[in-house]
């Protein structure tokens, strides 16, 4: 047997989900549709923020959400109280999702009829920085209650995100978090990241996170009551 | 964890546990999942971090190989002895979960007998301040080693690439 050769490659690991997410994300834009991811280690509020928007949003916008998780539908039932469309992803035994899974989910909806997609990924820190789910925007959440060196630990998923959201800020002092410290370390692996400070419990910092929101996508006021199934 | 159904969820096939019945055709999945993990998920749970980790290199791991294989298609190759990676410090992958879980990914693959060569990459910003490609001081901080200047400019360390293949003839 010969010895090996050696040839030169160069192909990104995750070439096949880029590209899917590349062409997922054309097609949402040239269908007007702005696409927000969410990610955050379970519990941090993702599903409590998505509660507000939707309800808040979906008032002028047309607005709906898919929604990871390992197991249940448990989180799509507490969104589709808001009256937006919603449909859960159940992922099985993965920890992510990548972008044949939002295309999948997609089957079935208009999205021509949608201003706005927010996507929850599975709550996980680690895992879902890698995958590109042809998001326009993604939108990392830290609760209080994590401590605040969360985005020290897990610097990926922060640095791949566009906008940070330290939730739960009501229990800052409850549980001794130093907020100025916390969002020093988001900015340290993501300088001049936007830093939005929100309580869904209260609802302080909801509005500015929409008037934000709303202005990043200049969406257009349409009228409310639609229907995307086709 | 088996490949089959990974395959499954790499091709973006929701609610595997279901599907992964229609595919093999042997087990219900629930006997499956009773026969993978007999003290039931709720044990599993305790140790969601580390699995969920696990996961993720696995579908990393299924990537590279999938890659390979194309790669040597193109080139008429049948056979891979080495894979050359380069792994940034900041793709988010833990190289030693990814060893491992290349291990189970090539298994099935004429891939069986490699292994995995990777290259560590360290973060680098493009530092305004001194106008050049500077090292961080303190990772993940992302600061100049030199000016201290904080860059959201990474030139550097998030590459996650298939560099090169030893091939036998």
């Amino acid at each position: 047997m010969s010895d090996p050769r050696i040839v030169e490659v160069r192909r990104k690991v995750l070439k096949e989900n880029d590209l899917n997410a590349r062409r997922l994300r054309e097609r949402l834009q040239r269908a007007g549709v702005q696409v927000i991811g969410l990610v955050s280690s379970p519990g941090s509020g993702k599903t409590a923020l998505l509660e507000r928007l939707l309800t808040d949003l979906g008032r002028d916008n047309r607005v709906a959400a898919l929604v990871g998780d390992l197991a249940t539908e448990n989180d799509a039932a507490r969104l589709a109280r808001s009256g937006v469309p919603v449909k859960q992803i159940t992922t099985g035994t993965i920890c992510h999702l990548d972008a044949t899974m939002v295309e999948r989910a997609l089957e079935g909806w208009n999205v021509a009829k949608l201003d706005f997609l927010f996507v929850e990924n599975v709550g996980n820190l680690v895992c879902p920085s890698s995958f590109d789910l042809g998001e326009d925007l993604r939108m990392v959440l830290v609760s209080t209650t994590e401590g605040e060196d969360k985005p020290l630990k897990y610097p990926t998923i922060f640095n791949s995100s566009d906008v940070a959201i330290v939730t739960k800020v009501d229990l800052s002092d409850a549980v001794g978090c130093d907020l100025d410290r916390l969002i020093q370390n988001i900015r340290s692996v993501r300088p001049e990241i936007p830093v939005f400070k929100i309580s869904t419990r209260t609802g302080n910092g909801i509005e500015e996170l929409e008037r934000f929101l709303l202005k990043r996508f200049a969406l257009k006021t349409v009228q409310a009551g639609y229907m995307i199934a086709d | 964890m088996d490949s089959a159904k990974c395959r499954l969820a790499e091709r973006g096939e929701t609610n595997v546990e279901d599907r992964y019945v229609d595919e093999v055709g042997q087990y219900r999945s629930a006997d499956l999942f009773a026969v993978l993990f007999p003290w039931g998920p709720s044990t599993l749970r305790q140790d969601e971090e580390n699995v969920s980790r696990e996961m993720h290199e696995l579908s990393i791991a299924l990537s590279i190989v999938d890659g390979v294989l194309e790669e040597l298609r193109t080139r008429g190759v049948n056979r891979a002895s080495v894979v050359h990676l380069r792994v940034g410090k900041l793709s988010g992958v833990d190289t030693n979960a990814l060893q491992f879980s290349y291990g189970l990914a090539c298994q099935q693959a004429v891939l069986a007998e490699s292994r995995l060569a990777i290259e560590d990459v360290d973060v680098t910003v493009f530092c305004e301040a001194c106008g050049l490609e500077r090292p961080v001081r303190t990772f993940p901080i992302l600061s100049c080693a030199e000016c201290g200047a904080s860059s959201q400019r990474v030139a550097r360390g998030q590459e996650l690439e298939i560099t090169g293949m030893e091939i036998v003839a």
